[in-house]
């Protein structure tokens, strides 16, 4: 065996100054000097995902294994007159089928609107009517395939604009449906939630106004193309009604608690495994293959059942980014002040609520931007379609917000003469402003991103728009955005030290790429004054690992270093005295020095270093160590009450940033290539600097497909290019962009180390930036994403 | 996942005829036929591997054109030097077929007997007058590529023949051609517009021009309306734009999802400039550095390219 | 036939089987042999997670039969790393920050490979456009660039090392032909 050399982090890949710079706005308990936090560390995830032995969600076997297949709806709208199950059941190896009428329960986390197999109707083309599990995937494939449904096909719902008629309905009678406090659907309407924000008085603004300016924009349907498709595999013994389940789930308490109300049993009874996830960005967050493969091994006597979607059934029946269009109304004055700005939206959110109001909550507040705007107004409705479900996709609706205000400031910047840049600049919040919710704004660096990211690509020697040597139409562009995060929510860790002083951290937080299980450890390393190596993340199941709310929303960093950061000093406490009790005084005579010295007072000669504990024998027999650390905002949190959604403290942490592009537009062929991008986003503290960069730098390459190039194309309710040629997510032949970020450190109060996040903002401003930039260099409006050759050679220019 | 089928991967060409008038679906590399298996598109209960077959194998270039085996991958051409030179249009096809492991498995024979509208390597082929040479019990038979498609995944082909071999024969030196594939993104992608051309040019007049257009119809067609106004007249850029209308004003694009028909035609269109311009680009380019080579090696170049098999 | 024998060679070690017509060489694999770093991502040989090599060149291997494998080699990403010590390449990855959910990682590896195979010293251009048939989601692929050239730069530094020192030169997995002899003759379809 030759000794594998230690690995660290390319020293290249670290300095400062070339494709990336930090910019300190404010150090919160952070000198900068820190030893583990602030300087990149190598991914604790790394070598098992090279070496091949991460195992992800169908990576988990066992024996005597069953294989689940759907039979799915071929139609888009209808109603089911019949469904009959002889002649799969007949099919050899097949164990079990199950139908709605198994489940005639709907579930739902906001409203309980959707069977796990569909009963009475159809409401989507792939919806599963029936289930089967089988000795091999294909029998299981063929017995699905023979399962007979007789259909009475329904008038299809394709666009929001045929929805929003409601002629047909996808839900006759909300009212039967089991809904939660902050879900607001309309009874006799295709209306499944609807969100109302209203500061000061919008009619009085645009008076004052010395221009009023309008538009509209829409973002065009997406879906997550997660590498790896939904899979889960359970056992669920149907006697006991213990239920487990391994699946790539990016929210295991969330699912925990649904997968108990679906099959009625306590939740103690539902043990979720996460198993490592192959991409999730929101598409994890739902329950899709859980709840059927759990139904599938209770009818087949308790065999484990392993229900993998291939990559149509993944297009076609997961979830998705909904359409959204918007309408947006600005009164500014001459000098470029903002009066009034009214924004009205409708997303489509395909066939079951699902996710939908949150998407609706988080956009409306972060409709605005992070503009000073004194009267404001938010009115959006989540509409229903015969399509595949909205869902969260990286940033909660606030992408598609972003897109929105940001097209609206180029414009009436335009209007008004004033340069892009200046206009935002004239009209961003800073600490002290309202916001938009008549909270007083704190921790806000939103300027200093608005000049970092413009600076990153040069932006003040570039004219707004200009024709390069070889005829391309060039053009800059630049968005800003604020998101909050998911208000109020908790987490706990446990923090366990081992014999030989080594740690783990219990937390729910999930890794799927984000680099929490390199962070969290970080965090104890660096309380501890411990070596990083001794620290890692244990295995997440939900029957062990104390709760988090879910991995969603850019909060982990945030809540969970919080959390770890609490056990942590309970962890000095408790070691403290277990060096008294070694050396026979008293607790409060023993310090856990800075340097992470376990250390009398009276005799520092007794000390042991932290990375040492496991020999120093104080542990030996002695009460365990360890400690738990909870965080949560429920305290802080003023709930905004639904009229106007007025509050002192809507979010624990407002996320700040923004990207400016540079693009090139090829007037012949109408493709644009997007030259360079610079970014810039306030994360408080980077925690492990290039985990930062990484998210960011991925969400531009996904954000340059949302601009350009995907889209979810359907016709009457059927999905037309559900593969992955003909939707066309950024391959590395279209990675080729320039790109300098700066990670603005601008400390929040409530932060571990002044930490904010950054998992969706990286994506928030991308498309913004560049769909401003293909607007600039045509002088067109699109008012659309994605922004295709089409559009563009066909274009009509702007007038003034 | 694929569905049961028999598996049949025979070494001897009548058996393989007979295998497949029985009904088993031909494969060659299964870039097309496994991809339509997964999807349920295509439910075969035979397969006919024809990878064992050695009259469907090997490549040469020889002094009268291309002698390609049915089973050459299109990742051979994109790496055969003396094919990249000679035959351009077919070099651009091939490279953009796919992804790099596609091409490593995806034949031109493959490519060809899929029969989609938006095959690569087909357009180019069809310019540079290839040929394709069938094999069945009654012998050999050579057809014109262009008249071996009889429709939208039709051939002239019989139930017990095998397409074999596809030869292109050698283009002089004073030839040029090109292969503009228009696509959303830059790799893994179809054409969603394809225009080749190849032209021969004799003291500033070109001569046997092929154009074909691609994704423009139900099979790559040739587009005899934008030849007829080259064939025989001065190149200009007035010549060249005239011939681009008479390809837009036949090429016969449909609207659907991917787009509308009128932003293929204003494809055609543009597209046919840019490839008439490159073709001839690399015609007048490819007889300047022979004329110099000549000059430099008295002799010795200039004769077409020998017998050169990649290896 | 229903069946077929093969004998093949995975990872170096060789393998009697009988597999299924039907079933593809990632199945095959996964199911057979469990190596489970191949991925199934489309099952279309559109996402480049299920990449491998086969006698040297990268296929996907939801587009090969397990029935063709007889007489051939197989290389997946469990390959690479020998005697406890990882590839260069696999370093790289990890050094650089190239890895992230992970989940195309070992495809990307293998395409990464041959690679190397083709441009001992490439450029980015040459990596994005050899690597084109691998997606990812996460990264935005260029701190995967940057782990090749960051491996081309290990493997080089190793063997000048082994030059100075006079000893021979390293070889490293699916490299140089280190694998098989075959591998650097024609690929026949």
């Amino acid at each position: 065996m030759i000794k594998q050399e230690k690995l660290r982090p390319c020293e290249k890949f670290q300095q400062e100054g070339r494709e990336w710079d930090r910019l300190v706005v404010h150090r919160k308990d952070t000198t900068g000097d820190e030893a583990v936090v602030g300087h990149t560390q190598l991914r604790k995830d790394a070598v098992e995902k090279v070496t091949g032995t991460a195992l992800y969600g169908a990576d988990v076997n066992f024996p005597g294994q069953l294989y689940g297949a759907l039979t799915r709806s071929p139609h888009p709208h209808a109603r089911i007159k019949a469904v009959r199950v002889e002649k799969a059941k007949a099919v050899p190896g097949v164990r079990a089928v199950v139908t709605g009428a198994d489940y005639p329960e709907p579930y739902g986390q906001f409203i309980a609107d959707q069977p796990i197999i569909a009963l009475d109707k159809v409401r989507y083309q792939g919806e599963p009517v029936a289930a089967v599990a089988a000795e091999t995937e294909e029998a299981a494939r063929e017995a699905a395939a023979l399962v007979e449904v007789d259909y009475e096909p329904l008038p299809v719902v394709n666009t929001l604009e045929e929805s929003m008629k409601n002629g047909t309905l996808i839900h006759e009678d909300w009212s039967r449906y089991d809904c939660s406090s902050v879900c607001f659907p309309v009874q006799g309407t295709n209306i499944g939630d609807q969100f109302h924000l209203k500061k000061g008085d919008v009619e009085k603004g645009f008076a004052e106004a010395d221009l009023v300016v309008e538009s509209s924009f829409r973002c065009g349907q997406l879906q997550h193309t997660l590498i790896e498709t939904h899979t889960a595999t359970a056992i669920a013994n149907p006697y006991t009604q213990d239920i487990q389940v391994w699946t790539p789930n990016q929210s295991p308490f969330g699912i925990r608690g649904l997968m108990a109300k679906i099959f009625g049993v306590p939740a103690e009874k539902v043990r979720l495994t996460m198993t490592h996830i192959g991409g999730a960005f929101g598409g994890k967050y739902e329950a899709k293959c859980e709840p059927i493969a759990i139904a599938l091994s209770l009818k087949s006597g308790g065999r484990p059942v392993k229900l993998t979607y291939d990559r149509h059934e993944e297009f076609e029946a997961t979830v998705c980014r909904s359409t959204v269009q918007y309408y947006i109304k600005t009164g500014v004055k001459k000098d470029g002040t903002i009066t009034a700005q009214q924004v009205t939206g409708y997303w489509d959110a395909g066939a079951y609520v699902t996710t939908n109001p949150r998407v609706d909550y988080n956009a409306g507040f972060a409709a605005h931007g992070p503009y000073k705007i004194p009267n404001a107004q938010v009115d959006t409705y989540v509409y229903m379609t015969n399509r595949t479900l909205g869902t969260a996709y990286r940033g909660f609706g606030v992408t598609e917000a972003a897109t929105l205000h940001e097209h609206q400031m180029d414009i009436v910047a335009r209007k008004l003469g004033m340069e892009p840049l200046a206009f935002r600049l004239h009209n961003c919040l800073h600490d002290g402003d309202e916001g938009i919710t008549g909270e007083i704004i704190s921790t806000c660096a939103v300027e200093e991103c608005l000049r970092a990211a413009a600076k990153n690509v040069g932006w003040d020697k570039l004219p707004d728009r200009w024709v390069d040597e070889e005829g391309n139409l060039c053009g800059k562009g630049i968005a800003c955005f604020n998101k909050l995060t998911g208000t109020p929510s908790t987490t706990s860790c446990v923090v366990k030290m081992n014999e030989n002083g080594s740690l783990y951290i219990w937390s729910a937080s999930r890794e799927m790429g984000q680099g929490v299980t390199t962070t969290m450890p970080q965090f104890a390393a660096e309380a501890l004054h411990m070596d990083l190596d001794r620290i890692s993340v244990a295995p997440v199941d939900t029957t062990m690992t104390p709760y988090d709310k879910t991995t969603t929303s850019s909060r982990s960093t945030f809540h969970s270093g919080n959390a770890i950061l609490e056990a942590c000093e309970d962890i000095k406490r408790q070691l403290c005295r277990l060096a008294a009790v070694k050396w026979g005084c008293a607790p409060e005579n023993v310090t856990y020095t800075a340097g992470g010295i376990i250390q009398s007072k009276k005799n520092p000669a007794l000390a042991i270093p932290i990375n040492e504990v496991g020999k120093s024998g104080i542990m030996h027999e002695q009460d365990p160590v360890l400690a738990i650390g909870r965080y949560g905002t429920s305290d802080i949190f003023d709930p905004p009450p639904v009229d106007g959604r007025q509050s002192k403290r809507p979010t624990v942490m407002w996320m700040i940033g923004a990207q400016a592009a540079v693009v090139k537009v090829n007037p012949v062929t109408g493709r644009v290539k997007v030259v360079k991008m610079g970014a810039a986003h306030d994360i408080g503290k980077a925690i492990n600097p290039t985990g930062c960069l990484q998210q960011i730098e991925g969400a531009i390459v996904m954000g340059l497909g949302h601009a350009l190039m995907e889209e979810m194309i359907y016709e009457e309710g059927i999905l037309r290019n559900g593969n992955m040629v003909d939707y066309k997510v950024p391959t590395f032949m279209d990675s080729d962009v320039e790109t300098k970020i700066t990670l603005v450190e601008n400390g929040h109060p409530e932060g571990p180390f002044g930490v904010k996040g950054i998992g969706e903002p990286g994506l928030v401003p991308t498309a913004a930036a560049i769909a401003g930039a293909v607007c600039h260099a045509c002088n067109t409006d699109f008012d659309s994403i994605p922004i295709k050759p089409e559009h563009i050679l066909f274009r009509k220019e702007a007038e003034d | 996942m694929l569905p049961r089928f028999e598996y049949y991967a025979p070494a001897d060409i009548l058996e393989a005829c007979r295998l497949k008038a029985a009904g088993a679906k031909p494969v060659a590399g299964g870039t097309d036929v496994y991809v339509n298996m997964h999807g349920g598109k295509e439910k075969a209960a035979e397969v006919l591997d024809l990878k064992g077959l050695k009259e469907l194998q090997g490549q040469r270039l020889t002094p009268e054109g291309l002698d390609l085996g049915a089973l050459t991958t299109h990742r051979h051409i994109e790496e055969w030097e003396a094919v990249r030179g000679r035959y351009y249009a077919l070099y651009q096809g091939c490279s953009q077929v796919g992804s790099v492991q596609i091409r490593y498995r995806g034949t031109l024979g493959g490519n060809i007997m899929n029969g989609a509208p938006s095959a690569d390597s087909v357009g180019p082929l069809l310019v540079h007058g290839a040929e394709a040479v069938v094999l069945g019990p009654a012998g050999e038979r050579r057809i014109p590529l262009e008249k071996f498609y009889v429709g939208f995944k039709k051939f002239d082909l019989l139930p017990e023949e095998l397409l074999a071999r596809i030869f292109v024969p050698l283009p002089p030196d004073n030839a040029g051609s090109a292969y503009y594939k228009y696509t959303r993104r830059n790799a893994m992608d179809l054409a969603l517009m394809g225009v080749s051309a190849y032209v021969e040019v004799r003291e500033g007049v070109l001569e046997n021009v092929r154009v074909a257009l691609t994704t423009a119809g139900p099979t790559p067609v040739r587009s005899h309306a934008a030849e007829a106004v080259l064939e025989g007249n001065p190149v200009s850029d007035d010549l060249i734009v005239r011939a681009a209308e008479a390809a837009a004003a036949e090429g016969k694009p449909r609207s659907s999802w991917r787009s509308s028909a009128e932003f293929r035609t204003r494809l055609i269109h543009d597209v046919t400039i840019q490839v008439l311009h490159e073709a001839v680009r690399r015609a007048e380019m490819e007889r300047k550095a022979e004329a110099i080579l000549r000059k430099l090696y008295p002799g010795q170049i200039g004769k077409g390219g020998g017998d050169d098999e990649n290896s | 036939m229903k069946t077929a024998e093969i004998h093949v060679t995975v990872n170096g070690v060789p393998y009697e089987k009988s597999v299924p017509c039907n079933q593809t060489l990632l199945r095959f694999l996964r199911e057979d042999l469990f190596l489970t770093s191949v991925k199934e991502g489309c099952d279309e040989g559109e996402c480049g997670a299920c990449t491998v090599l086969l006698d040297g060149r990268p296929v996907n291997s939801c587009l090969v039969l397990a029935a063709e494998l007889d007489g051939r080699e197989v290389l997946t990403a469990e390959g690479l790393a020998e005697d406890g010590r990882l590839h260069p390449l696999q370093e790289a990855f990890i050094e650089a920050g190239a890895v992230q959910c992970g989940y195309c990682t070992p495809g990307m590896l293998i395409s990464g490979i041959a690679l190397l195979n083709l441009y001992p010293h490439p450029t980015r251009e040459q990596i994005r456009k050899e690597m084109e048939g691998n997606i990812c989601r996460c990264t935005g692929y260029t701190r995967i660039a940057d782990a090749v050239l960051l491996a081309v730069e290990k493997m080089d530094t190793a063997r000048a090392e082994a030059r100075a020192a006079g000893l021979p030169e390293p070889e490293f997995r699916g490299i140089d032909g280190r694998f098989s002899e075959k591998w650097n003759s024609q690929y026949q379809s």
